[in-house]
């Protein structure tokens, strides 16, 4: 997930209000065969009813999609 | 997290980070010809021991896009195969959780998007219908949602075949999102 406010999913970040449910999300990749050498990162999902957002932070980098 | 890797059988065989599956024709380390199937699955060490040899282990052989052959046995359905007849088992365990959106697939081990060298794979979780051609994350095989618990097991079936003489090597990967 990669932020880009050019694409007309991603926007930036404002006051939606309360979302209904928040969710952290911990993608996972298991190997065998070979060792993974892809970075993962932890998401915080805020569900707003009609729409979610989700949030990622890499140290400095600040990632967010709207699905 | 912790992921268990085993190869299925008599008694199960585990596929430890620097083991690898090795599929072959009859016998261990034999070669399976261009175009054709594994009809046996080991489990190699990386010093190049048979891990397996004593446990038995499972075949699943690609017939056609509904049909395989379990431990060379008569071509039958692929939905009708269970959890046993598996040649790929993989448990997940961290706590009490959920597991959505998984994904099954094999790889050249460097990106995810390109096919492992010289091998076509094909896969199937357990009551599929059909085989998925999971040669890269594109055309992954979609594993089944697990709701909250706290260890979770997916079955696969998984068959190959070369597609040109040589050395044939991949990376399988399974990955997915843990809430």
């Amino acid at each position: 997930m990669k932020f880009d406010s050019n694409l007309p999913d991603h926007f930036f970040f404002k006051d939606w209000g309360k979302p209904q449910s928040v969710k952290y999300l911990h993608p996972f990749i298991s190997q065998r065969g070979g060792v993974n050498s892809d970075k993962v990162f932890n998401i915080i999902e805020l569900d707003y009813g009609e729409f979610k957002l989700q949030i990622c932070i890499d140290n400095n980098n600040f990632w967010a999609k709207k699905c | 997290m912790i992921f268990t890797w085993k190869l299925q059988g008599v008694s199960d065989t585990e596929i430890s980070e620097t083991d690898y599956l090795l599929f072959s024709a009859g016998t261990y380390n034999s070669n399976v010809i261009v175009g054709e199937f594994n009809d046996s699955t080991h489990v190699k060490t990386e010093a190049g021991a048979d891990k397996s040899s004593a446990n038995a282990p499972n075949n699943n052989k690609y017939i056609s896009a509904t049909e395989v052959s379990l431990n060379g046995g008569a071509t039958q359905d692929l939905d009708t195969a269970t959890d046993s007849d598996a040649v790929l088992t993989i448990n997940v365990t961290d706590g009490t959780f959920a597991i959505q959106d998984a994904l099954f697939f094999t790889f050249n081990g460097s990106s995810p998007s390109q096919q492992a060298l010289r091998i076509d794979t094909y896969s199937a979780e357990v009551g599929d219908t059909n085989w998925s051609h999971s040669i890269n994350r594109t055309h992954a095989l979609t594993l089944t949602d697990k709701t909250t618990d706290s260890s979770h097991d997916y079955y696969i079936l998984l068959s190959i075949s070369p597609t040109n003489p040589g050395i044939c090597n991949g990376t399988m990967r399974l990955e997915g999102v843990m809430s």
